[in-house]
């Protein structure tokens, strides 16, 4: 309940309110950045705004990306213990495996990524065509669990691909985008090991 | 307590011929010169919105309109005439606020604002009467919530609800805040 003085007061406040101009002229030069910055691109294409919602920025987007990895590292190991009843291989994540040779570094620039990430992509293609022709051998819920790891690994790939279009030159999402592909042919390759043997 | 003017603003605003189609179609189609005239007409009033609701500092409302600005290039596709073209910039604008008042930048500035009255629009607003400098710093220095409800519902004319949808939250925060917001630019004009 209002009293009857504060509705006077509000009153007049709105009185002063309807006087505020509904217009104000921005700095002249407002137009030029804006010109050089619509020059760039034309209506209908993608934007992610001169300021990033925080959602947007390379950084969130590589956390993102880490956490979509470990989500699927999890994913993977679920996947690869839970037929119990065929076979249950030991779980051997990349820090434990034996190291018979040192690792050869990983593609250091977007461009040399972009020359291996064919060979990634058509590798996963071809797992996932023996996967498919053989996914009777496999329980349903191995294959849902298949199916759901893949999901999260390649999330965590459009996620690094995202972040690396606004920042191309972060190593680490390289390095991110990298395991990532790399995990998901672990997962496709053991995957199917598991269904033969 | 609703403000008639202001809602008779905001349904002129809805109903006005406002930019022409055909600007908006060439505009569409990829015509930077006919987006000039859209922002031309239109940048005034997006300008005043954009100091407002970013708490009266000049840079950061310039910075958030030429944003708006930019999205509304890349989104002209989408608008289909539906409504008037001002408020689907209105929109953009209200979104594009609310966005960046997420980030931490957003609310150092705000911080900032609060703490030094007199940086607050006073450039922007410097051809406005005393008594409506007094207001426009008083608006400025209200808290995120009050004074988001205040400009959208008694400046720019929307109803409870509309702005209940755009901020995500109840129609009864939105009450309140503005209630909380009336309570306070009173006192602050007191003063």
């Amino acid at each position: 309940m209002i009293d009857p003085t504060e509705e006077e007061k509000f009153a007049e406040l709105n009185a002063l309110v309807r006087q505020l101009p509904r217009e104000i002229d921005p700095p002249a030069d407002a137009w030029m950045s804006i010109r050089s910055e619509i020059d760039k691109t034309r209506p209908g294409e993608s934007y992610t705004g001169t300021r990033r919602a925080i959602w947007q920025r390379p950084m969130f987007l590589a956390a993102a990306a880490v956490a979509l990895v470990a989500v699927s590292s999890i994913m993977t190991a679920a996947v690869l213990g839970w037929d119990a009843g065929i076979t249950r291989p030991r779980i051997v994540t990349a820090s434990q495996r034996p190291q018979s040779k040192p690792q050869e570094p990983g593609p250091a620039t977007l461009a040399e990524f972009a020359s291996v990430e064919n060979d990634y992509i058509s590798t996963a293609n071809q797992l996932s065509a023996v996967l498919e022709s053989e996914s009777n051998t496999l329980s349903p819920e191995t294959v849902a669990k298949l199916k759901e790891s893949l999901r999260i690994i390649d999330a965590a790939i459009i996620e690094a691909r995202r972040a690396l279009a606004a920042d191309p030159g972060n190593r680490a999402l390289i390095d991110m985008l990298n395991t990532s592909y790399n995990q998901k042919l672990d997962l496709l390759r053991r995957t199917t090991e598991m269904g033969r043997s | 307590m609703t403000n008639p003017s202001a809602a008779s603003h905001h349904r002129s605003l809805t109903s006005a011929t406002g930019t022409s189609p055909d600007v908006i179609r060439r505009a569409q189609a990829g015509d930077a010169d006919a987006f000039e005239v859209i922002y031309r007409e239109n940048s005034p009033r997006v300008f005043a919105l954009c100091l407002r609701l970013s708490g009266g500092a000049r840079d950061e409302a310039t910075e958030l309109m030429q944003d708006v600005f930019i999205r509304a290039w890349r989104g002209l596709t989408m608008f289909r005439g539906e409504s008037a073209f001002s408020s689907w910039l209105h929109r953009l604008t209200v979104n594009a606020m609310l966005e960046s008042a997420r980030s931490e930048k957003r609310r150092m500035a705000r911080v900032m604002s609060i703490e030094d009255p007199e940086s607050i629009g006073a450039e922007g607003l410097r051809a406005t009467p005393d008594l409506q400098v007094d207001l426009e710093r008083a608006i400025a220095s209200l808290p995120e919530g009050a004074r988001l409800a205040f400009v959208l519902h008694e400046i720019e004319g929307f109803q409870h609800g509309e702005i209940a949808m755009q901020l995500g939250v109840a129609e009864g925060t939105v009450r309140a805040q503005l209630h909380r917001a009336r309570k306070l630019l009173i006192q602050a004009l007191e003063r």
